[in-house]
Parts: C-alpha cells; sequence; structure tokens
C-alpha cells in the first residue's frame, strides 16, 4: 500500500507538471460534453494500511486471541501465549498466526467477534453494508470462503454464544435490539426471540456478554434513541403526528443493561448501571470476568477499562479502572477474559495494538503482552467506513464525521 | 479534522469524540460554516443534528442540537449550510425528506419549509446543498424502486412538489449516489457516486466490497443539466484508487476535489484545475 500510495503521489506529481508545461486549456463552462480524462492519481490519500483491531476474543483452551479488522476486512489469529515473545515489546508488529482475508470471504465492516473453543469456530458481525455474520473454522486462512453465513439486521455490533441455550445473541443499533439464533443458523432464518421496547431501555447497544453461570446477559448501551418508526401498513415511514413522544430522537445516558439470559420482547432488564458516578463514556465490549465476579467494560470515550461488580446497579462508580499512560489503552473497542489465565484482553482502536493485562489489574499499569498489527507509533487515521467529509476553509483542514 | 496537506497514514489532528459531544457511528452528513465557523452534523441514531465550534477537540459538546418531536426529524442523514439564507438544510434517508431550519435554531423547534411526498421522487435522501446564487436545492437520492439521482428544486420549494430537474439514468453512470457540492460560482454540481453494492437479500450476489464491477466516480455536472446526461467531468479508474467514494468535498482556491472512500477506508485528495477555471469576465 505505501508503495501504491507513492507512486500515486508520484504519478499526482507527473500530471501537474505535464499539465504545466502543456498550458492546458480548461474546459469552458457548460460548452462541451467531452469527459475530462478520468483516470486520474490523488495528489495525496491518506489511509491505513495495517490492520485495526475492533473486536477480541479469546479461546485459552486452543491458545488463540482474535481480532476482527475493519480495516483491511480481515480476522486475525494469534498465539495467545507467544503474543509476550517476538518484537512486539520492542515496537515491531506481531506475527499473526493467521490472517482470513480476501473477496471470498464476505468480510467487510466488521465489528464484534466471538469464538467458539468447542466446534472451533470464529463468529464476525458484519456491521454495515453486508449485513451478515461470518462464521470461519479456526483452520482458514487467507482467501477463503466462510463455513457459514448467515443474515443479520443492519448494524449488528455485537455477539455472544451459549452453549447451554445453543444460541447466539446480535446487538443491533439503529433496531435497539437484541435478536438471538439458534447456533447452528445459515442463511436467512428467523430469530427465536428477541429484545426490543420502551422497557428494555435498548438504546444503540454495542457490546454484549452471555453469563451462563447466573443465567444472564450484559449489554453496553450508547443512549442515542430514535423512536420506533411506526409502520403504516406499506413500510416504515413517519407519522408526522408531533404528539407521539416515542417519534422523538433522544439522546440518553450510557448504561450497562442485564437482562435474564431468557428474556425476550419489551422486557425491564434486572439491573441497569447508569449515571455519572459510572463514567460510562462510549462503551463499546463487555465481558463477564468470573474470576473476579466482575463486569469489565471497554470505555472507548476515556480510553479506559472500567471493572464493575456483576450485581452492581444504579449510578454506582466502578470497583475499579484500568486507565493512564502506562496502561497504553487507547480508544478500546474490544474487550475478552481468559479466565483460565486471569487475563483480560483489550483490542486498542485508537494505535494498531491489543493488549493483555492481570485480570485484577487497577490503575495506570502496564498489560503483560502486546499485539500489534503495526509498528509502534505508526499514526492511524481511524477511518471505518467514512461516508462524507467537508473542507475547513479557515483551519486548512478536512473534516470526516466517523 | 486532517491537515489539507496531510498524506500517507497520518493521523488526524484534532478529534470531537465521546458521550459528551452527543456523536454517535452512522454520521454520513457534515457541513462546514465559514462565515460563522461552525461544524454541522446530523446523528442518525439519535434523530438529532448538533452544531460545534469548528475549533472543537476531544469531548466537547456541541454549542447547539436540534431535536424533538416538533423538528419532525426522524433519521437526518445528511446537512449542509446556506450561509447567505442563514439556514441549515437536512437530508433524511428514512424519512424521504429535505428540511429548512434556521442556522441558529436551537432544541424541539419546527422547520422552516419541509420537502417530503410523492410529488418529489425524494427516497433515501443521502446528500443536500444550496447553490445561493441561483436559489437551487441539489439533492441526491437513492431508490430500489424508484429513481436514484439528482434532484433539483428550488431552493424556497415547501411541501409535496416535483423537482425542477432529474439527473438520472444510464448515461448518467449514477447507480448508488452519496454526497453533493456545488461550485455556484461556475454552476458546478460534484456527486459522489458511490455505486456500491447493497443487497440487503442473502439470495443476491455477493455484495464484496473487494471487487465491484461497477466501481464509482466523482461525477461533475452543470447546474442546468437535466434528464439523462453523462457527467461533464469525471475521476475514476484504478489509478484513482477510488472503488466506492462516498463523500465529495471542494477546495476552489486550490482547485482540489476531496473523497472518502468507503472500501479503502482513505480519503482522497486530487488536483484538478480544469474543474475550477478562472470566471469569465
Amino acid at each position: 500500500m505505501i508503495k501504491k500510495l507513492a507512486a500515486a503521489c508520484a504519478l499526482g506529481f507527473v500530471l501537474l507538471a505535464t499539465l504545466a508545461t502543456l498550458g492546458r486549456a480548461a474546459p469552458q463552462e457548460s460548452k462541451s460534453s467531452k469527459p475530462a480524462p478520468e483516470d486520474i492519481p490523488p495528489i495525496r490519500m491518506i489511509a491505513d494500511p495495517y490492520p485495526a483491531f475492533n473486536g477480541i476474543a479469546v479461546d485459552a483452551a486452543n491458545g488463540v486471541v482474535a481480532m476482527s479488522d475493519p480495516n483491511r476486512k480481515s480476522l486475525l489469529l494469534y498465539d495467545r501465549a507467544r503474543a509476550s515473545q517476538g518484537g512486539a515489546s520492542r515496537g515491531e508488529a506481531s506475527l499473526p498466526m493467521r490472517q482470513i482475508v480476501g473477496p471470498d470471504t464476505f468480510l467487510g465492516m466488521i465489528a464484534g467477534i466471538i469464538l467458539d473453543p468447542r466446534r472451533q469456530e470464529i463468529y464476525t458481525a458484519n456491521n454495515d453494508i453486508e449485513d451478515t455474520v461470518v462464521v470461519m473454522p479456526y483452520g482458514a486462512s487467507g482467501n477463503v470462503k466462510p463455513a457459514r453465513v448467515f443474515s443479520v439486521p443492519h448494524q449488528a455490533w455485537g455477539l455472544a454464544l451459549s452453549d447451554v441455550a445453543d444460541q447466539i445473541a446480535v446487538t443491533v443499533e439503529v433496531q435497539n435490539t437484541i435478536v438471538f439464533y439458534r447456533r447452528q443458523v445459515k442463511g436467512v432464518e428467523a430469530p427465536v426471540r428477541i429484545i426490543r421496547g420502551p422497557d428494555s431501555g435498548l438504546a444503540d447497544p454495542h457490546g454484549i456478554y452471555w453469563d451462563e453461570s447466573h443465567n444472564e446477559i450484559g449489554v453496553a448501551n450508547h443512549g442515542n434513541f430514535r423512536g420506533v418508526v411506526k409502520n403504516t401498513g406499506g413500510g416504515c415511514a413517519p407519522s408526522f403526528v408531533v404528539e407521539d413522544d416515542a417519534e422523538a430522537g433522544e439522546s440518553r445516558p450510557p448504561s450497562i443493561r442485564i437482562f435474564a439470559a431468557g428474556a425476550k420482547d419489551d422486557v425491564r432488564p434486572l439491573r441497569v448501571i447508569q449515571g455519572a458516578r459510572t463514567g460510562l463514556d462510549w462503551p463499546m465490549g463487555i465481558a463477564y470476568d468470573p474470576q473476579h465476579d466482575a463486569i469489565v467494560v471497554a470505555n472507548n470515550g476515556d480510553s479506559s477499562i472500567l471493572i464493575f461488580g456483576r450485581t452492581s446497579n444504579g449510578d454506582v462508580a466502578p470497583l475499579g479502572v484500568i486507565r493512564g499512560d502506562r496502561t497504553g489503552i487507547s480508544h478500546p473497542m474490544g474487550i475478552a477474559v481468559d479466565a483460565q489465565n486471569g487475563e483480560m484482553w483489550v483490542s486498542n482502536w485508537g494505535d494498531h495494538s491489543a493488549l493483555a493485562f492481570a485480570s485484577g489489574a487497577r490503575g495506570n499499569v502496564a498489560p503483560k503482552r502486546i499485539i500489534r498489527s503495526a509498528p509502534a507509533g505508526m499514526p492511524t487515521p481511524g477511518f471505518g467506513n467514512p461516508m462524507a467529509l467537508a473542507y475547513d476553509s479557515k483551519r486548512d483542514e478536512l473534516l470526516v464525521p466517523n | 479534522m486532517f491537515a489539507r496537506l496531510a498524506n500517507g497514514n497520518d493521523g488526524p489532528v484534532r478529534v470531537i469524540e465521546g458521550q459528551g459531544t452527543k456523536l454517535s457511528r452512522t454520521m454520513h452528513g457534515i457541513a462546514y460554516d465559514s462565515v460563522h465557523d461552525e461544524i454541522i452534523v446530523p446523528v442518525h441514531l439519535a434523530g438529532a443534528v448538533l452544531v460545534f465550534r469548528a475549533g472543537a477537540t476531544g469531548e466537547e459538546a456541541p454549542i447547539r442540537i436540534i431535536q424533538g418531536p416538533h423538528t419532525h426529524i426522524l433519521r437526518p442523514e445528511t446537512v449542509n449550510v446556506d450561509v447567505k439564507n442563514n439556514e441549515i438544510v437536512v437530508g433524511e434517508d428514512v424519512g424521504q425528506d429535505v428540511m429548512f431550519f434556521p442556522r441558529e435554531a436551537k432544541g424541539d423547534v419546527a422547520p422552516l419549509r419541509m420537502i417530503r411526498g410523492p410529488k418529489t421522487g425524494l427516497d433515501e435522501v443521502r446528500g443536500v446543498t444550496v447553490d445561493p446564487v441561483r436559489n437551487l436545492l441539489v439533492v441526491s437520492s437513492r431508490s430500489g424502486k424508484g429513481t436514484t439521482g439528482v434532484f433539483i428544486f428550488n431552493r424556497t420549494d415547501n411541501g409535496d412538489v416535483a423537482p425542477r430537474a432529474i439527473i438520472a439514468g444510464p448515461k448518467s453512470g449514477i447507480i448508488r449516489i452519496r454526497q453533493v457540492e456545488v461550485d455556484p460560482e461556475r454552476g458546478k454540481i460534484f456527486v459522489a457516486v458511490k455505486n456500491n453494492v447493497e443487497s440487503y437479500k442473502f439470495a443476491d450476489a455477493s455484495p464484496s466490497p473487494w471487487s465491484s464491477d461497477k466501481p464509482g466516480f466523482i461525477g461533475v455536472w452543470d447546474i442546468n443539466d437535466n434528464g439523462d446526461v453523462p457527467p461533464r467531468g469525471v475521476i475514476k479508474g484504478p489509478a484513482s484508487e477510488m472503488v466506492w467514494p462516498a463523500g465529495v468535498a471542494l477546495d476552489p482556491g486550490d482547485r482540489e476535489v476531496y473523497t472518502i472512500d468507503s472500501v479503502s477506508n482513505g480519503m482522497h485528495s486530487y488536483y484538478m484545475p480544469e474543474f475550477f477555471p478562472a470566471k469569465k469576465q
């Protein structure tokens, strides 16, 4: 990619030089339908040639840690234990065991990822465009077709799997919904149940965990809410009824919402962690730590990990926080707990890295191990399926909503 | 926010982020108000339009929010600002409409005007912009069952009104469409013709973002064009590095066109002096 960028820039300068030499006359306004020469290289191009980690999952039994990469549209599998070896601690990029990437993979704007240790399968959610969950075998590598693909609603983000229920749970941002499918789902299948509605309080849900030991599901809720659009018979359409409060957009506080694992329809959560004391700030990935009976949260907005008690409820401060310059945490997206080895893994959107901490870590502590998808210090534009831009003429800057 | 001259995998110079900003994902529009030095962003998931100081950074709250039942905002997809007439223009995909608010609108306020209804031909509105010189509204709209193209209305149109012109059809090359901008000085419309595949049906062909057989392009039309007309200028092809360009922005002073690509996750800058000829005296 760097070579391509360099070549593109070089070509751009050649083009400029040629145009200047020839003194090409500009076409007159509205007088010619002849297209300009089309295939023009950019004079500048900002793009990240390295994988950028979004979701993360760990399988202690098989010694695997895996990440989703929506930037290069790939899945990366690393050796969990050997992640401490090699050059990552010296700032070098880590070598994955395998990378699944290419047009046959169905991988696109992927977000959440989970591993099924028993069947050695990887699940990842295509959040946008494809609107599918892709299932790959552990052994997949390169440009390979998935073992299974199943359709999910637009904007699926988080995934959780239960062997007990033999179901997979999928959070859907725009629908304010958790959708449950049978585990073996393939193609287009109706969900076996959903959690959705005003009593659920779901609003732009992201990460999700399934705690089989307590028969609970936890969801990280961003709080962005737009009332359920009315179905007027011809499809969903605005009601134009101003007095219907449910039609109004809202920016609610973020929350962690705990539901009974078997919940369905418009059900109230068992507990809600929400309020100023919680410190929640764009909570993304979420996981249950059975060793400490705790809920761990990748708090993207302030680059921290928040630890709450499993039974925490209301406007409560976290039991612990991992935050600070020694931690290496930078805009975390994913979090996964390895109870067998007493570790938690965090994927950074901000700097091409994933970090392993002792699961009891608190404060400004250094990680035990680091996996890097790029050399340390490599900047990241941070783009994820960008759709618009604007030019700020005062600051000579380009503005991109991400 | 990136420096205009940033290149390679440079990082941003500033980021507005965090819960306190009320931003979310699915922000598919942005506009810069050069007169009042403000940034306007639609928040699709919260039915809101946010206005920030243009110099904002970090977890800085918006200075104004348009949100609530009286706004009629359903799912704001795109925005622009008309500084001459002091209005914010909001386009919606699910709402299939365009709304005009006072630029300084704040809170739960009704729109000044709303273009919505079957006569408009609008479906999923992806881009809006105003030509204040000719008093025109330019809208990009994508439709699975109707017309996908560039719809041109009178700026002061209101209600269920037909557009005065539509640029669409096979010769236009428009299959899927996103952001639009105008260069009012030269009377040109710049369009991000994404042409991406979004099947939303599992039985359809794989919508692989890797190997599109109909790559997108930046197309330039005259503001007076109408019907199935080819673009008067195009940036397209392998050397352009474009696959699915979703956004377009202009810097006429430096004679540059910018786009953002949703496949490469890249931002491209093109020097296009032929698109910005000196205005005839």
